[in-house]
């Protein structure tokens, strides 16, 4: 099966302008790049230890210039595109995957089933996600995985809301009524007819999401709770670098900036996309 | 004949109340549960901890008696939950007092940073979108598309950062770090929020120093919150001024300005209301950033402190209170909708 | 007579349309009188509306060799103007009556912004409640102060009817006032209006999909299609003399209380863009060659004006 018969993949390459398309290749190239070969792309080695440079200004040399240990931020910031990049990545993924699965279901059981489902979507969208991870982080140990499960835990819920929502008017067109009399399984009918056409905005929510998860997960490991000291992880940087951010402003500076740009990037597909989708 | 003070109608706002009520009670016990579970599973022994790591074998055991960790589970469980209702919290093992009384001192400070701010990106917010939906061609657009797109993708942590290094270290217009200095000036601790507290005294000295302190933590809160809603102002007031009942107040001759707050507006809050409620649930954990960045000694430096030295009693009051506010505030918001839309008001 | 409303060569042309959407209409419409504007989905006869009250977006472009109400030409007039025109002199009614009133106000609450604006409020409340009694809402003080969906749709209407009356307008323009509503309150609504357009000599634009609706109350009538005009004359002679092809499979096309339909017009999706030649051509049963290379104009044929090559030489059916 090739990529272009994935329901939707090929009705959005012939809506998306060359632009857009371009734009979003462009950012996937990156992203792979940065997450499969990073010593290709960092000039230096992420964890060596040359006290005798430490607090250089941003060179030639060193791009993002040098931190208290005399590590080359910039190839810190690169290495540790997997640990929050990758991470924020499966974190949205696997909510995505679930929320939506979950959000189907409860659509096309309907009824009590329905309601009990959601629920139970309810009572996870009331917790205030920062001190949720906090206390996960407290019993399962702090590190990149407990976070993980923190964040996905707190994410999926608005994949089920937003695809049981659309799922739900979506069963009342016709030609699901056509495909069950055919004889069609509900699953079947599920998979094949309905998630499909929930895509494009659970596209959107995907990209956008990617951006604040990044965020949103660089901004636990600022407060320790996720990555832990060796990783370069892009918080991490941030959180050694604010003890000496008023004399080497650009440990944490620059880090920070790449955060923001590359969160921004996804937010700007995101939102390019939603307003291609409504035409508006 | 209007349905809200029949008897039948009483009775069933009493019911709707009632289940309102259940409802965030349900919430606050799953959370409450939750949060003695995560305690319970944590690989280190919290005897040992509470004793302090010097502790000879017997104290521990002492104190792994006091605390009930030798009680059967469901045991611990129905006393977790007795203490919580009697408002006892356990200790706090870093300041050694009554987590109660941390929090309580804590609560002004981080009170303070969010009232002034979520004032500031509530009210901005919606004008600007208001704004732009008002007047929808124009050089502004750009500007405000570009701050709508930007101001969501914008870490806190970095914001503040700049801010600090730039505005304070390098300016040196605001503090570095810190909240107001009641001891050092001698003001009265009032409401324990230094802006409230100086303009209770009435010296401008006063009320500068205290508001270029909190200056910083607030301007960062704010550039972060705003886009969202402005954004939401903006949509869905354009949305609503695309509908049929607009063209017909027009076509009667109705000024524009008259249309777009007194007949449109009120439509277009709903989504707007449920997101600002959304945010100030979600206040307390968004202070945490700031707090630690500023130094700012309120509830989230406090998180973050206990979650530093895993103290936790500390940790899971913080969970729970911030849970509770969150359903609390939430629920409140549930109540003005019936305000806005008529349809809501009457019971079935 | 003279006209209250008059066009010469309007024509309405959306942003980053290939067509204008109403392309050199002309019409004079009397105090007294009721002029049906009659076409299918598409053929410009809403936008006519929009158009004349000026309620369309600022970016769609209006062109005309003449528009004008009560002498004043309306397409200089400044927008305070517009404004006060629409809340003292133009009147109108709009189709789907749950989505024409604001969902969280009162009725009364509506109306009387209309009244604020004409700056008879609150000396126009009496003649308010007046004419709801007038178009049949009963014990009007107290419907005012409910919410729009306590009413039922042909209420909304009539409600919506009399407000657009307070002010004592000289023009009604009511765009397919009665297509959401069930037949039977159809009647009465068009009745409604028929017997308030002689009472207080208003200039009544009806516009419509439904000849039916037209039949009953109008004097005489314009048939639109793809933005053109293609006929227009007196409604009577219109019935028995149609003299376009699209008037006559309209006309042959309603369905009729006596009888099956006799012709249904050809199937077709809102017809092709036709960029010259008669906009009807292409589903024209009677097209010829010259039909599709010059467009017709309107010329007058035993009593009508009728823009179509075919109509000029005698017909032989």
């Amino acid at each position: 099966m090739t990529v272009w018969q994935v329901p939707g993949v090929a009705a959005w390459r012939l809506r998306r302008p060359r632009a857009a398309e371009w734009w979003v290749g462009a950012t996937v190239f990156g992203i792979a790049a940065l997450l499969l070969v990073p010593g290709w792309l960092a000039p230096h080695d992420p964890y060596a230890l040359a006290v005798s440079e430490r607090f250089q200004a941003p060179s030639v040399a060193h791009p993002f210039g040098t931190d208290d240990a005399g590590r080359d931020i910039f190839s810190r910031v690169v290495h540790g595109a997997r640990y929050s990049l990758g991470t924020s990545l499966i974190v949205v993924s696997v909510a995505a995957v679930f929320g939506t699965a979950y959000g189907a279901v409860a659509a096309w059981s309907g009824g009590l089933v329905d309601r009990i489902l959601m629920r139970v979507v309810d009572v996870f969208l009331a917790f205030p996600y920062l001190v949720f991870a906090m206390a996960i982080a407290a019993s399962l140990g702090r590190g990149l995985g407990s976070t993980l499960i923190a964040l996905v835990v707190l994410w999926w819920p608005s994949y089920a809301r937003m695809v049981r929502g659309q799922v739900l008017s979506l069963l009342k067109d016709q030609h699901i009524k056509a495909a069950r009399t055919l004889g069609a399984s509900g699953g079947q009918i599920l998979r094949w007819h309905v998630v499909p056409h929930t895509y494009d905005q659970v596209t959107v929510r995907y990209t956008l999401d990617l951006g604040q998860a990044l965020v949103a997960l660089t901004g636990l490991s600022f407060l320790g709770l996720g990555a832990q000291p060796p990783s370069p992880e892009w918080g991490l940087l941030i959180a050694d670098a604010k003890q000496y951010a008023l004399t080497a402003w650009w440990a944490a500076v620059l880090p920070g900036l790449v955060v923001f740009l590359v969160a921004l990037n996804f937010m700007a597909i995101g939102d390019r996309l939603r307003r291609d989708g409504t035409g508006r | 004949m209007p349905g809200s003070t029949s008897i039948r109608g009483v009775g069933s706002r009493l019911v709707r109340l009632a289940i309102g009520l259940g409802w965030i009670l349900l919430v606050v016990w799953i959370a409450v549960s939750i949060t003695f579970v995560l305690s319970r599973l944590v690989p280190a022994d919290p005897a040992r901890l509470a004793a302090g790591l010097d502790a000879g074998p017997e104290q521990v055991a002492q104190v792994r008696t006091d605390m009930g960790l030798d009680q059967p589970l469901p045991v611990q469980y129905l006393r977790y939950l007795g203490d919580l209702v009697t408002g006892d919290l356990g200790d706090s093992i870093q300041t050694r007092q009554p987590v109660l009384d941390d929090l309580a001192a804590a609560v002004p400070a981080s009170l303070e940073l969010i009232l002034l701010s979520y004032l500031g990106y509530a009210a901005i917010g919606v004008l600007a979108g208001i704004a732009w939906a008002y007047w929808p061609r124009g050089p502004h657009t750009g500007l405000l598309r570009f701050t709508g797109v930007i101001g969501v993708a914008v870490p806190v942590f970095w914001v503040g950062l700049l801010l600090q290094i730039v505005f304070a270290g390098k300016l040196q217009w605001f503090p570095v770090a810190g909240n107001f200095d009641y001891g050092g000036t001698g003001v009265p601790k009032v409401t324990g929020m230094g802006l409230v507290d100086t303009i209770l005294t009435g010296e401008p000295g006063l009320i500068g120093q205290a508001a270029r302190t909190v200056a910083l933590p607030v301007t960062t809160l704010v550039i972060t919150h705003i886009a969202v809603t402005m954004t939401l102002m903006r949509s869905s007031l354009a949305e609503q001024l695309r509908r049929p009942y607009v063209r017909t107040a027009r076509a009667r001759g109705v000024t524009e300005r008259r249309l777009v707050f007194v007949d449109a507006l009120r439509n277009s809050l709903n989504p707007v209301i449920t997101m600002l409620g959304l945010q100030l649930g979600w206040s307390l954990g968004g202070v945490v950033i700031i707090e630690v960045i500023f130094s700012w000694p309120g509830l989230g430096l406090y998180a973050y402190h206990a979650f530093g030295a895993f103290d936790y009693n500390a940790i899971m009051a913080i969970t729970i209170l911030s849970t509770v506010v969150f359903v609390v505030v939430n629920a409140l918001v549930g109540t003005l909708y019936p305000v806005l839309d008529p349809r809501l008001r009457e019971s079935r | 007579m003279t006209a209250i409303l008059s066009a010469r060569g309007l024509t309405v042309r959306y942003p980053g349309a290939r067509r204008p959407a109403v392309e050199n209409v002309s019409f004079d419409l009397s105090a007294g009188s009721t002029l049906a504007v009659v076409g299918e989905s598409g053929s410009g006869k809403s936008t006519i509306a929009l158009a004349i009250s000026r309620l369309l977006d600022p970016a769609v472009e209006i062109r005309a060799d003449l528009l004008t109400f009560e002498g004043r030409d309306l397409l200089t007039m400044d927008r305070a103007g517009l404004r006060r025109l629409r809340a003292r002199r133009i009147a109108m009614v709009f189709q789907s009556p749950f989505g024409s009133w604001n969902p969280t106000r009162t009725i009364g609450a509506q109306l009387t912004d209309g009244l604020r604006a004409a700056g008879i409020w609150p000396s126009g409340r009496d003649r308010l409640l007046t004419l709801l009694r007038r178009v049949g809402i009963h014990e009007p003080a107290d419907r005012l102060r409910d919410y729009p969906h306590r009413f039922s749709g042909g209420m909304l209407q009539r409600a919506m009817i009399a407000g657009a009356l307070v002010a004592r307008p000289s023009l009604l323009i009511a765009d397919e006032p009665t297509s959401a509503l069930d037949t039977t309150v159809q009647a009465e609504i068009l009745d409604i209006l028929d017997e308030l357009r002689d009472e207080h000599q208003l200039a009544l634009m009806l516009i419509s999909h439904d000849l039916g609706v037209v039949a009953r109350v109008a004097s005489s009538t314009l048939v639109l299609y793809g933005g053109r005009l293609v006929e227009s004359g007196p409604t009577t002679a219109l019935y028995r003399n149609a003299g376009h092809p699209y008037t006559r499979a309209l006309l042959a096309a309603a369905p009729r209380l006596d009888g099956p339909r006799k012709v249904r017009l050809p199937a077709l999706a809102p017809g092709p863009v036709v960029d010259h030649g008669c906009a009807f051509a292409p589903r024209c049963p009677q097209a010829e060659s010259r039909c599709a290379e010059t467009t017709p104009g309107l010329r007058p044929v035993s009593g009508l004006n009728v823009a179509c090559h075919l109509a000029e030489t005698p017909r032989s059916t």
